[in-house]
């Protein structure tokens, strides 16, 4: 019988069938990685739990009510509070809800953040990292409080001080928001890289290895089953977070609520210096904050599924792999809750966990924690490339490791 | 023959690394519970609880009073000197202590800067104000105390504070009358010392039941991934293994629990050691002790419920994962199941335990009551292997 | 003495086996047939993994299902995927097999000894087993299956991973042992049945269709089984069983229903288990 000695087809009928195989390969990974029932399940857990936070707190007795009154008056004397709306508050049905609004709108800052001071509050943060032996950070902090004043000005200017936004409900709408918006995050983090581990690693557990790589597209299958996994799990998070915006809007149902701005004065933050209005580096809506906060949280979902995806051809452990990607991201936030020297905090935080340990100051100023402005967001992009590289560095090196 | 398969399975769970892993969770938690210590109080002075609460003996009797009031006018006196040598208080005309709080109250009501003297860093402000907390609760009478601790009981009801509830439940009501009782026995412990030990055993249980659950969730999966169960299932001891199993995970967890607990009580009572005899019953707090204990009793308190969470909770989590198809389905079971346990013990089970204020009694107003929950965890995973174990035995074996 | 009564055993509305009977006795007996014949659900059955959707399996005319571990305390089992601990050294997985079976630590480690000797791993004894060859894996599932002095032994593909060697020393000590027991055993390796397998039991279409012995089995075969030069044209009834390779020249193995015309290059073949497992289970 004779033997070929020639590969079948021509140079463009073998690299034609290598793209047309692309596809079919990555739908026959997707599809393994889709019919998992258990994904789906914890997905679901995932928006429940989601959901469970935001409406417990819309419905609990303590806020209901306050909810309902800030709704009213919204509808009754507007969005903007100014001398119009106090007024129109006054004149208000005499209760326990009006006189507690009444008095929220008028303590704190004044109109166009009147009371407040960036330049002072940056002198004090500078003092601090004075007298901890870093004058270089102190001199980066007071050139920030000057970047952050000018933000109040054109802030004050553009009238986003003035938006009644929740009203009283604002600071509590805002700290729940932060809370669900670390819980997405956990469950990104916790979610992608099962997900990658398992396009990764997931032929080992039927044993199919060697014969997937041992096949016409071999180690290059490898590509194909990142590339799903980074889809899958960005998906996975999109679906999680899509939830959110949605279930708040259904909660909170406050005229203007999801368009005034969130550095209203209504969202006043405690801070070492004292009370401080919430302002951003760029004017972002109330919709529009959360958002962004959803989307930093798909890019630090990103981060830790590109790690796992390192680890995973790195190690071929699935579960060692998974543990790995935990304790780094818990040594992270602990590191984050736990160093107070300003320097250490700062070269630390050049990972993930920076932006989950910040949360709930993301696009502000937030004191100490942070040098620059959008910080959290330029340390999280960082973490992105630094993983992604080790994932082309564990890919190079999958492509040449022994496969036992 | 059993013990041997039993020690077998043991070995099998205190591998390196999930004692590696369960070591990382442990250091953790060691981490947030020894921040989690209120002993040292006090808005500008460190003021340290412990050997406040330890300063007139462990129970407030008369002749306790009469020391209070003797170092409470030494107190004042020296107040009384520090105002003399303060040239901001000689031109208020502040001489005493009574005559600064004159003072304040007409700057406050006028508008002015009521710090002006700034009395708030003096050591014998704090000294004169710690003591007078201390007389106004302690004096407190039978009567005060039954309105105190019924209020206790309509606000655990969901009553708004003051608002009258209807009658108290049984339970509550026998233990308000043995605390009237006891009014005249009531110790000093500083509440910083019970929120210590409340916050940070919390952080302690959850911990134990964490480090429970790594070592112990994942041994049937392991087995049924290596392909084991065919080879046990085949040989004399049988399907019965599983039950070996689970008796293994249960005294593991309780093993890995008792470490942890031991660790965090020696740390605490080495810290707390003037207050180890001291009753919980304290005239400084207004929450309901359901049990006499001392401080060392709570610590040991603290530590068997954690014990008895992570056994309860261990057991329940290793029947739900069991031997998954591979790693991943048992991470997709493991970690909200760990995740579950792990917010029951921190916010139901370790909160305020045998107080009032504990959330269950929202539930059952008993004592120990979280301890019956426990048992009732436990009680149920027992019934869910034993029925396990029964079904097996016309179970066959599955493809792996 | 081990009988299965009229045993079926039904997987999802498929019939895999179909009211089965046989009896075994001290002896070796080979299971042949082919991929999905029933041969693993079988002996599944007989190691009590599986239980038969009808009839019964019985040791000494009592239920192996109601002996319970009584049964499997006899039991020797080596399944065709045997699974192990990477980080246990052999003696440290024997013993953990010797306590699910009951053995005594004294008595175990004894017997340990002696198996890792027979099946040459003495000199493997504390290493991990992470670091052996698929044949040495082989000889450790071997070894476990021995260490409680089974009466019957059910090995499921035992001579996997093999090499010629060890497959020889496996028989010898086979061999050696089924002089006071039931041996079951299941392979593709047809020349291993042949030298060791007292009867052979031969699975088709859910039931059994021979047990006999390979002698017997095989003479059916006498006078009917050629070989002729490759590419010579069959004719009608005759069947090409295999083709062998002599240097540079192929002949073909064939079954003929009558004597063929004696000629230089067509000669007559003794019929091997082989020649009766392609006639029986070939289209």
């Amino acid at each position: 019988m004779a033997r070929h000695t020639v590969p079948i087809g021509t140079k463009t009928e073998r690299a034609g069938a290598r793209r047309g195989n692309t596809g079919s390969i990555c739908a026959w990974e997707l599809r393994n990685v889709v019919r998992l029932p258990a994904l789906w399940g914890f997905l679901a857990l995932c928006l429940l739990l989601n959901s469970w936070m935001i409406v417990g707190t819309g419905i609990s007795a303590g806020w209901r009510d306050d909810l309902a009154y800030a709704a009213r008056t919204a509808a009754n004397a507007g969005t903007t509070v100014d001398e119009r709306f106090v007024a129109a508050l006054a004149a208000q049905p005499a209760s326990d809800e009006r006189d507690a609004l009444l008095r929220y709108v008028q303590s704190g800052f004044g109109p166009g953040y009147e009371g407040y001071d960036a330049i002072a509050a940056g002198d004090w943060y500078a003092a601090v990292l004075d007298a901890q032996g870093h004058p270089h950070l102190a001199l980066q902090m007071r050139l920030k409080a000057q970047w952050l004043q000018s933000r109040a000005e054109h802030l004050a200017a553009t009238g986003a001080s003035d938006d009644f936004a929740a009203g009283s409900l604002t600071t509590l709408l805002h700290s729940v928001a932060a809370t669900v918006v670390q819980a997405t995050m956990v469950e990104g983090m916790i979610l992608g890289p099962i997900i990658m581990l398992y396009a990764v690693g997931g032929d080992r557990f039927h044993r199919l290895d060697p014969l997937v790589n041992a096949s016409r597209t071999g180690r290059r299958t490898m590509n194909r089953k990142l590339a799903v996994g980074v889809c899958c799990s960005t998906a996975a998070y999109l679906v999680i977070a899509a939830a959110v915006p949605l279930v708040f809007a259904l909660v909170f149902r406050i005229p203007g609520l999801w368009s005034s701005s969130v550095s209203s004065r209504m969202l006043g933050v405690s801070t070492d210096v004292g009370l401080q209005p919430f302002l951003t580096w760029a004017d972002f809506s109330m919709g529009g904050y959360l958002c962004a906060s959803l989307g930093l949280g798909l890019l630090f979902t990103l981060a830790f599924t590109l790690f796992a995806g390192a680890l995973g051809m790195l190690l071929r452990n699935v579960l060692a792999a998974f543990g790995v990607v935990m304790a780094f991201g818990v040594a992270g936030l602990v590191a984050m809750m736990f160093i107070h020297d300003a320097l250490a905090y700062q070269l630390l935080g050049i990972q993930p966990m920076y932006a989950l340990a910040n949360a709930s100051q993301w696009f502000t100023d937030m004191g100490t924690h942070a040098m620059l402005p959008w910080q959290e967001t330029v340390v999280t992009l960082i973490s992105v490339g630094y993983f992604a590289v080790a994932l082309i560095v564990a890919r190079r090196a999958y492509s040449g490791k022994d496969l036992t | 023959m059993n013990r041997r398969v039993f020690l077998a399975e043991m070995r099998k769970i205190w591998r390196p690394l999930p004692l590696i892993a369960a070591l990382a969770v442990f250091v953790v938690g060691a981490l947030f519970a020894a921040n989690q210590t209120h002993l040292v109080e006090g808005p500008y002075r460190n003021v340290d609880v412990v050997v406040e609460s330890a300063e007139f003996g462990p129970v407030y009797t008369p002749e306790t009073r009469r020391a209070v009031q003797t170092e409470l006018e030494k107190a004042k006196a020296a107040f009384a000197a520090d105002m003399a040598a303060d040239p901001a208080a000689r031109e208020q005309g502040v001489t005493d202590w009574d005559s600064y709080h004159d003072w304040q109250d007409r700057m406050i009501a006028a508008g002015g800067d009521s710090s002006a003297i700034d009395a708030y860093a003096l050591s014998s402000y704090e000294r004169v104000n710690s003591l007078e907390f201390l007389l106004r609760y302690a004096e407190t009478d039978g009567e005060q105390i039954r309105a105190t601790l019924n209020d206790g009981v309509c606000f655990v009801r969901g009553f708004p504070q003051g608002a009258p509830c209807g009658d108290v439940p049984g339970a509550a009501a026998r233990r308000i009358d043995q605390l009237v009782a006891q009014a005249g026995r009531r110790s000093l412990l500083g509440y910083g010392v019970i929120s210590t030990i409340q916050e940070s055993g919390g952080t302690m249980m959850v911990t134990a039941v964490l480090c429970a659950m790594l070592l112990t969730m994942f041994t049937m999966t392991r087995d049924r991934q290596l392909r084991l169960p065919s080879l046990q299932w085949a040989s004399r001891t049988g399907r019965s293994v599983r039950s070996w199993q689970a008796a293994a995970v249960g005294c593991s967890a309780a093993l890995a629990a008792l470490t942890v607990g031991t660790v965090w009580a020696a740390w605490l009572a080495v810290r707390l050691r003037p207050v180890l005899g001291t009753g919980i019953n304290t005239a400084l707090a207004t929450d309901m002790p359901w049990f006499d204990w001392t401080v060392l009793q709570y610590l040991v308190a603290y530590a068997a419920v954690a014990v008895l969470a992570s056994l309860a909770l261990s057991l329940v989590a290793a029947w739900i994962v069991r031997a998954r198809q591979n790693y991943i389905r048992m991470l997709l079971v493991a970690i909200p199941v760990g995740v579950a346990a792990g917010c029951l013990v921190k916010f139901r089970i370790g909160a305020h335990l045998g107080y009032l204020a504990n959330p269950l009694n929202r539930l059952l107003m008993v004592p120990g009551v979280e301890t019956i929950a426990l048992a009732a965890i436990l009680v149920l995973a027992v019934a869910l292997w034993t029925v396990d174990a029964r079904l097996l035995r016309r179970r066959e074996l599955p493809v792996a | 003495m081990l009988t299965v009564e009229h045993v079926t055993k039904t997987f999802s509305g498929t019939t895999v086996l179909r009211d089965v009977n046989l009896t075994f006795e001290q002896g070796v007996y080979g299971l042949l047939a082919p991929n999905g014949a029933g041969k693993s659900t079988l002996m599944k059955m007989l190691a009590t993994l599986l239980f038969p959707t009808d009839g019964s399996i019985r040791w000494n005319g009592e239920d192996i299902i109601a002996m319970d571990d009584r049964y499997r305390g006899l039991l020797g089992y080596l399944p065709q995927e045997f699974g192990y601990y990477p980080n246990y050294t052999p003696r440290q997985f024997l013993r953990y097999i010797a306590a699910l079976q009951g053995v005594r630590r004294a008595r175990a480690d004894k017997r340990i000894e002696k198996l890792l000797g027979l099946v040459g791993l003495a000199d493997a004894a504390d290493k991990k087993m992470k670091t052996f060859s698929g044949g040495m894996i082989q000889r450790v599932g071997i070894a476990q299956a021995l260490i409680a002095e089974p009466q019957l032994l059910i090995l499921d593909e035992p001579t996997a991973g093999l090499d010629p060697k060890e497959r020889v020393r496996f028989r010898n000590i086979i061999h050696d042992l089924a002089a006071d027991r039931i041996v079951i055993l299941s392979t593709h390796i047809v020349s291993d049945l042949e030298t060791i397998a007292g009867k052979i039991i031969m699975l088709k279409n859910a039931q059994v269709l021979r047990c006999d012995t390979p002698a017997t089995i095989c003479g059916e075969l006498e006078g009917h089984v050629w070989e002729v030069p490759g590419g010579m044209p069959l004719g009608d009834g005759r069947k090409l069983l295999s083709e062998v390779q002599y240097g540079t020249e192929t002949r073909q193995r064939i079954y003929s229903p009558a004597p063929l015309a004696a000629a230089d290059a067509i000669t007559p073949v003794v019929p091997n288990l082989e020649d009766a497992f392609l006639m029986i289970y070939g289209e």
